[in-house]
């Protein structure tokens, strides 16, 4: 438990600024996986910076409809669950500018918030009353129940080896060199780990969640203009926290932000290069996935913990 | 004082006079009969209290002014004067039942009866080994006479079979008696006991063969009592009652008169072994009845056979004469009634009673409360006497003999509840029974006895049931009095009484949070005081809900306060047969309440094994199990756990809950999941904890049985979550949800530890919050629609907005998702686990509390979201009490979320108590901090509202100001409008991926096993049932082969016929040390103290 050394208002700013960063980071990086893709593809793809055109225009349009109050708040709780998360995470490790409210609460707090935006997004989407929507948050939830185990078995592993859930103090356990991460202290754990990543960022081999292309499906097609951009930013927001919270508890967090920035780019990019080698799951398909190897992975990390 | 010989020669004069009476008109005769038996019971009873009290000495009267052993002559003790008490009152009951029962009521009938009252008399009071046979005799040939009275052509062939083995009982008495007589020269019982071991001869050996095999054809021991069980069957319910009240006890007693003639380790293990079989047995047999009285009869003789069995113990002062005297008691008074019941509804087979007595309020009450007496439920007589019995047993050499005993008390379970199931309310209108006052008299005045012996035992000083507890329970009492009232009325009566109640508790100081009683009486009180205002809104569909309810409360707080093991067993009981009751309420309760008592059942017999090992080890009270040490603290540790895990529905044990949850009154339900499944939580931590506490290793081997209970409550955890997921019914969702809830807690209490403590204490609390909001809130859905299922809602949102936020806070709390209160539950109970080293299990806990997240959306988006069904368009808001309760308990929430310091503090508190260590290094009311993490609820909370108020403002501030509103079918099929508009729900099959991913291990193993396990046991009893061919001749067989085997096997004739050849092959020859064998036992008066008929020492 580290309190903050600023006062409020200067931790204010700074909170401020993290999430704007974070924001644009995200979109950012958008950009680059819609290039990168593209490439990969043959085609040209759009410019890097169009995730803030798209996201500008969305904020400008007009709806001329709503569908209650529930479906108000999803868009809410996800934009909320999202910057809420990233908050909840220190950024740069012993800088107080970036601990963000890290002091609110530890990993297991940083875990369970993960799920806010998820509910809300899906209660939101639900109130549509669209069956589809449905349809894509059953699938999206029977996968992350599937993720969770190995990333829980991560998890534990860590906290054991650390004796702590402060995200703090899992940082500090990593520093002195490359060597003390625990992507290479605790292989098995970081295995299970990332390959829980790939079913949290939800691209292929997983993205039957989002179903992107064929069928209109799920809660984006729900939702536009002010709904949208607050969704997007949220994603936004959401894929970096994720990266940073991976950051911090496999590549010894970050000292200063350029390394933060470069390790999420590279945590980010892990899932997506996958996904542009790998073909679609089904859902079950996906669920019995993360239910083999990777809590396979996930139980010898523990068990590798407890016996030495 | 009146002469007891006169107990014997009144009812033989009036005998022969009857008939003349007679001519006088039937009038004349009845009232002579009467009178009669008011004599005998009076003059009984006066000797039954005078000696309970001390007032006058137990007599011997000497016949014909020849002492004995020459003499005749007759005792009169407790014993005797309780038994024949007992027999007059039947007869006088008997006699009232037979009135309206004879199409032609001939005087035969009557003096046959009171025959019957002079032979019992007899065998009771002589002393003397010949004269009991005399009046043995006369009983029989009394007996045999009035079952041929009957004129149905069952009754004359049971008759007749009865009477030939009867015949052979005689002929083997009379031959006994003789060689005995050879042998000693006399025929006084003391005089022969005294002189039998030092003249022991071949013949001697024979003769008490004889005997025995004569009382157990009497006593209807295995495997003779198939004559017995046909006369059960075929004669007249009226006639059976009063055999049972009258004869039946006089053979027990004069077995135990001359029990004393039986010495050795031999006869010993035989008696024992037979009598256990017979109990064992009988009641398995029972199990595959359908005819009603036919599985009385097998009931009968294994409850004698418990008596018998019994015998010896009481001999080596193992069992108090007080405790065989209430099980006896018990026994009468409950089957007498149960037998009265079978004549009133007079239905052969047992599923012709659904309905029975449907009309008759007073007579269904009667009913249950006797098949409670019987199944040994508090507070009837017979609870006490198995106590005391058992408690008798624990600490002598012969306590495994209690593993036997409670299988068979279980078995009685499976019988006799089945028929109450059975006689639930039927569909078709129920016949209506006119039912005369003389037929109902007889089981209300038995009832009565029992329930008055009964209370009066409750009251002991010992037992610590405080006086709020009292005040509960007389409270449920009366309103179980006045069902009359109409519902609404008895509502309110009950909600003022609850709140009454909990004023005085609070204003008592009993709802400290920082002591552990404490903190679970005000988990009672909230859940009593929120249900029952719910409950304002939501009517009960029986009148007997609210009077149970109050004594369900009141048992409650009797396990929650007391010291006494047996106190704390007696509430445990009587909360399991009030909520056993509450569940029966259902619409298809019985079924349900049905697998709920069974497994109930199963955990009270559990934990009377826990703490009778503790009885073994010495313990008296709960704070004296401390003291335990060794294997018997480890036994009693694990048994007592394996009744908590049953109760609470772990996995292997969880099949009864899901119905019993479901099925239960919509407005007991939240009760149910809320608070009783707490009370085992709390058993455990104030009984089965402070076994381990002081040091003691309970290690099997290398394995720590709380590991392993650890991983039930994990796998529980898992397990029902995952079951969860793919109800289709709400209840039975939030059914398997609160399974898997309750296993996070056994988890935590598994661990041992302060922090695991405070997790599964803090998590009891919230899940009441929850889980109660989430149960009240669907009961005013199902209340609204009128369906459970959740395929057929959908879209209610618009209609009951104040339930779907209520869910909305249940299901976020549940889910442990921040900033609301579940998430403290979780964080403790992870912290916990890294810290008392159990990984996988805190991974396994963290893979449950996630798959949770499925089946909360499938709740609130089948109900809530989606599109509303065109019937549930003019739906309504619940009632106005519901929504009032659902608002207290988010208040409670919303509490807990911002501050659960509030209640951790003192929860660290109550924990420190026994770990010395705090589980906190912070606590405040808003932040707390342990060795291993963090977490600052107010911060979390005001980052969330702060956040979400910046984002709502945002999207607001960019949204154009008019818009319209889209109406459900307003809305774009890919592009496609399906006329005509309809609804379309997705709620079939909702998590079918998810399914399929799980398959392998969604088969529904568990079920199979308990039917595969009940079929083998119903399989079992078929094949031993057809041990009783119905065939006299077979009879015969048996009763020649179990001579032939006593006499071949077990006491085979000593090599030389020499008395004094001690031979040590044969265990019997052996004089029996004269101290081991005090043989006056049975002619001597009981001594003081041991006082038949219920007060506890």
């Amino acid at each position: 438990m580290s309190p903050s050394e600023l006062s409020l208002l200067p931790k204010l700013f700074w909170v401020v600024v993290s999430v704007v960063g974070a924001i644009a980071y995200g979109l950012v990086i958008g950009g680059i996986i819609r290039k990168v893709m593209a490439r990969i593809q043959g085609r040209i793809g759009p410019p890097v910076y169009q995730p803030y055109l798209d996201l500008f225009k969305v904020i400008f349009q007009r709806t001329a409809t709503w569908h209650g109050y529930m479906f108000y708040l999803g868009p809410v709780f996800r934009a909320a669950g999202a910057i809420g998360l990233f908050l909840l995470i220190p950024v740069v490790f012993g800088d107080p500018r970036f601990d963000n409210f890290s002091f609110n609460g530890d990993l297991l707090m940083v875990m369970y918030f993960m799920f806010f935006g998820c509910l809300g997004m899906a209660l939101g989407a639900a109130e549509g009353g669209h069956p589809h929507s449905v349809v894509a948050i059953t699938r999206g939830l029977s996968q992350m129940t599937a993720y969770e185990l190995p990333f829980s078995l991560a998890v534990v592993a860590i906290a054991a080896q650390t004796g702590s859930f402060s995200v703090h103090q899992i940082v500090a356990a990593q520093q002195g060199g490359v060597g003390h991460w625990f992507l290479f202290t605790n292989p098995l754990a970081a295995v299970a780990a990332f390959l829980a990543f790939l079913g949290m960022n939800m691209y292929s081999p997983f993205d039957i969640v989002l179903a992107p292309q064929e069928i209109p499906i799920g809660p984006p097609t729900e939702y536009n203009s002010a709904f949208m951009s607050a969704m997007m930013s949220g994603r936004a927001i959401f894929g970096v926290a994720k990266c940073v919270l991976y950051m911090d508890l496999f590549l010894g967090g970050a000292t200063t932000i350029l390394a933060a920035i470069v390790k999420v780019f590279f945590i980010y990019f892990w899932s997506i290069f996958v996904g542009a080698v790998f073909p679609r799951f089904r859902t079950e398909q996906a669920v019995r996935f993360f239910l083999g190897w990777p809590t396979a992975a996930g139980v010898a990390a523990v068990l590798a913990v407890m016996l030495f | 004082m009146v002469d007891p010989i006169l107990l014997i020669a009144v009812p033989l004069g009036i005998a022969f006079l009857l008939p003349l009476v007679d001519r006088l008109g039937r009038a004349a005769s009845r009232w002579v009969h009467f009178l009669t038996l008011v004599f005998y019971t009076g003059a009984a009873a006066s000797w039954a209290l005078a000696l309970h009290k001390g007032t006058v000495a137990a007599k011997d009267i000497i016949t014909a002014s020849w002492p004995p052993p020459v003499g005749i002559n007759l005792h009169m003790g407790l014993a005797e004067a309780v038994i024949l008490s007992l027999a007059g009152i039947t007869g006088i009951c008997a006699a009232l039942y037979l009135v309206p029962r004879e199409e032609k009521p001939s005087i035969r009938s009557i003096v046959l009866q009171v025959l019957l009252l002079a032979g019992t008399a007899g065998l009771t009071l002589t002393r003397d080994i010949f004269n009991m046979f005399v009046f043995l005799e006369i009983t029989s040939i009394s007996t045999f006479a009035i079952v041929l009275l009957g004129k149905e052509k069952k009754a004359l062939e049971a008759g007749f079979k009865y009477m030939i083995l009867g015949g052979i009982a005689s002929v083997l008495l009379l031959l006994g008696i003789a060689f005995l007589y050879k042998t000693t020269g006399t025929l006084n019982m003391a005089d022969m006991a005294a002189k039998l071991p030092a003249l022991f001869t071949g013949g001697a050996a024979a003769a008490l063969v004889f005997l025995f095999v004569c009382m157990v054809i009497e006593l209807k021991g295995f495997p003779l009592n198939g004559p017995a069980i046909d006369l059960y069957e075929g004669v007249e319910p009226g006639v059976m009652a009063l055999i049972v009240g009258t004869t039946l006890n006089a053979v027990l007693f004069a077995f135990w008169k001359i029990l004393p003639l039986f010495g050795g380790a031999a006869w010993e293990g035989v008696i024992m072994t037979s009598g256990m079989a017979t109990f064992v047995l009988g009641n398995l047999f029972a199990t595959r009845q359908k005819k009603v009285r036919r599985m009385l009869g097998y009931s009968s003789s294994a409850q004698v056979g418990l008596l018998v069995f019994m015998l010896p113990l009481l001999r080596n002062h193992v069992v108090t004469l007080a405790a065989l005297g209430l099980l006896l008691l018990n026994h009468t008074l409950a089957k007498a009634s149960l037998l009265w019941f079978t004549g009133i509804h007079e239905e052969e087979e047992i599923g012709g009673w659904r309905g029975a007595f449907a009309n008759n309020p007073l007579l269904r009450i009667l009913f249950g409360a006797s098949v409670l007496a019987i199944a040994g439920l508090p507070p009837f007589p017979g609870f006490w006497g198995k106590w005391y019995a058992l408690a008798g047993m624990a600490r002598s050499p012969y306590a495994w003999w209690i593993l036997p005993l409670l299988l068979g008390s279980l078995l009685e379970f499976v019988y006799y509840f089945r028929w109450l199931k059975e006689s639930a309310r039927g569909v078709e209108p129920a016949r209506s029974e006119v039912v005369p006052f003389s037929l109902s008299a007889p089981p209300a005045i038995f009832t009565a006895i029992g329930l008055v012996l009964g209370i009066r035992a409750l009251y002991g000083p010992a037992l610590g049931v405080s006086s709020q507890a009292w005040l509960w329970m007389w409270a449920g009492g009366i309103l179980l009095a006045a069902a009359f009232l109409p519902e609404r009325v008895q509502a309110g009566l009950s909600f003022l009484a609850v709140l009454l109640g909990s004023i005085l508790l609070y204003s008592s100081g009993a709802l400290a949070l920082h002591t552990l009683s404490g903190f679970f009486t005000s988990l009672v009180v909230i859940g009593a005081l929120v249900f029952s205002l719910a409950r304002l809104g939501i009517p009960a569909l029986h009148r007997n809900y609210h009077g149970l309810f109050l004594l369900l409360a009141g048992s409650l707080l009797i396990v929650l306060k007391t010291d006494s093991l047996l106190g704390f067993f007696a509430g445990w009981e009587l909360m399991t047969w009030t909520s056993y009751f509450l569940v029966r309420q259902g619409k298809k309760g019985p079924a349900a309440s049905y697998l709920y008592i069974l497994f109930s059942g199963a955990a009270g017999f559990l934990v009377l094994g826990g703490l009778m090992t503790a009885v073994a080890g010495g313990a008296v009270t709960i704070s004296g199990l401390g003291a335990l040490r060794g294997n018997t603290a480890l036994w009693a540790w694990i048994l007592l756990a394996a009744g908590l895990a049953v109760k609470v529905g772990s996995w292997g044990a969880h099949i009864w809950a899901p119905e019993s949850y479901s099925e239960a009154p919509d407005v007991f339900t939240p009760f149910l999941s809320g608070v009783i499944s707490k009370i085992p939580v709390f058993a455990f931590l104030a009984v089965a904890a402070k076994i381990a506490l002081p040091g003691v290793t309970t290690t099997l081997g290398t394995l720590d049985p709380a590991w392993v209970l650890g991983w039930i409550g994990g796998l529980t955890a898992f397990g029902m979550t995952l079951l969860a997921v793919f109800q289709d019914d709400m209840k039975k969702l939030l059914a398997y949800s609160s399974l898997g809830q309750v296993g996070y807690i056994v988890l935590g209490f598994a661990m041992m530890s302060s922090l695991g403590w405070t997790a599964a204490l803090y998590h009891s609390l919230n899940h009441l919050l929850f889980k109660g909001l989430l149960f009240v809130t669907i009961a005013g859905v199902i209340y609204r629609t009128g369906t459970r299922s959740l395929s057929d809602l959908g879209g209610l949102i618009t209609r009951m907005p104040f339930s779907f936020f209520a869910v909305l806070i249940g299901i976020i709390t549940l889910s442990g998702v921040p900033p609301l209160s579940g998430f403290a539950g979780k964080w403790l109970l992870y912290q916990a686990g890294i810290q008392k080293g159990w990984y996988l299990l805190t991974a396994l806990a963290m893979f449950a509390s996630i798959l949770a997240f499925p089946y909360l959306f499938k709740l609130i988006h089948s109900i809530f979201l989606g599109q509303l069904k065109r019937e549930h368009r003019e739906i309504r808001e619940a009632p106005k009490a519901v929504v009032l309760s659902q608002w207290i308990l988010i208040a409670g929430i919303m509490l807990l979320s911002v501050a659960p310091g509030t209640v951790l503090v003192p929860i660290q508190e109550a924990v420190k108590a026994f770990f010395g260590k705090a589980a906190f290094t912070t606590a405040t009311a808003t932040e707390l901090a342990t060795d291993l993490g963090y977490f600052h609820a107010m911060g979390v909370m005001s980052m969330v509202v702060v956040l979400a108020v910046i984002v709502l403002a945002g999207i607001l501030f960019f949204l154009p100001k008019h818009t319209t509103k889209v109406k459900q079918l307003d809305i774009v099929y890919s592009g496609e409008v399906p006329p005509p508009p309809e609804e379309i729900q997705y709620a079939q099959n909702f998590f079918r991926p998810f399914e399929r991913a799980y398959s392998p291990v969604l088969l529904p193993r568990v079920k199979a096993f308990w039917k595969s396990f009940s079929e083998s046991v119903l399989s079992l009893a078929e094949a031993g049932r057809r041990l009783y061919t119905g065939d006299g001749q077979t009879y015969i067989l048996y009763a020649l082969g179990v001579v032939l085997f006593l006499v071949l096997f077990i006491f085979p004739a000593p090599a030389s016929s020499s008395s004094k050849a001690p031979g040590g092959k044969t265990g019997y020859i052996v004089p029996v040390p004269r101290k081991a064998r005090p043989a006056e036992v049975g002619v001597q008066a009981p001594r003081p103290g041991i006082l038949p008929g219920g007060k506890a020492k």
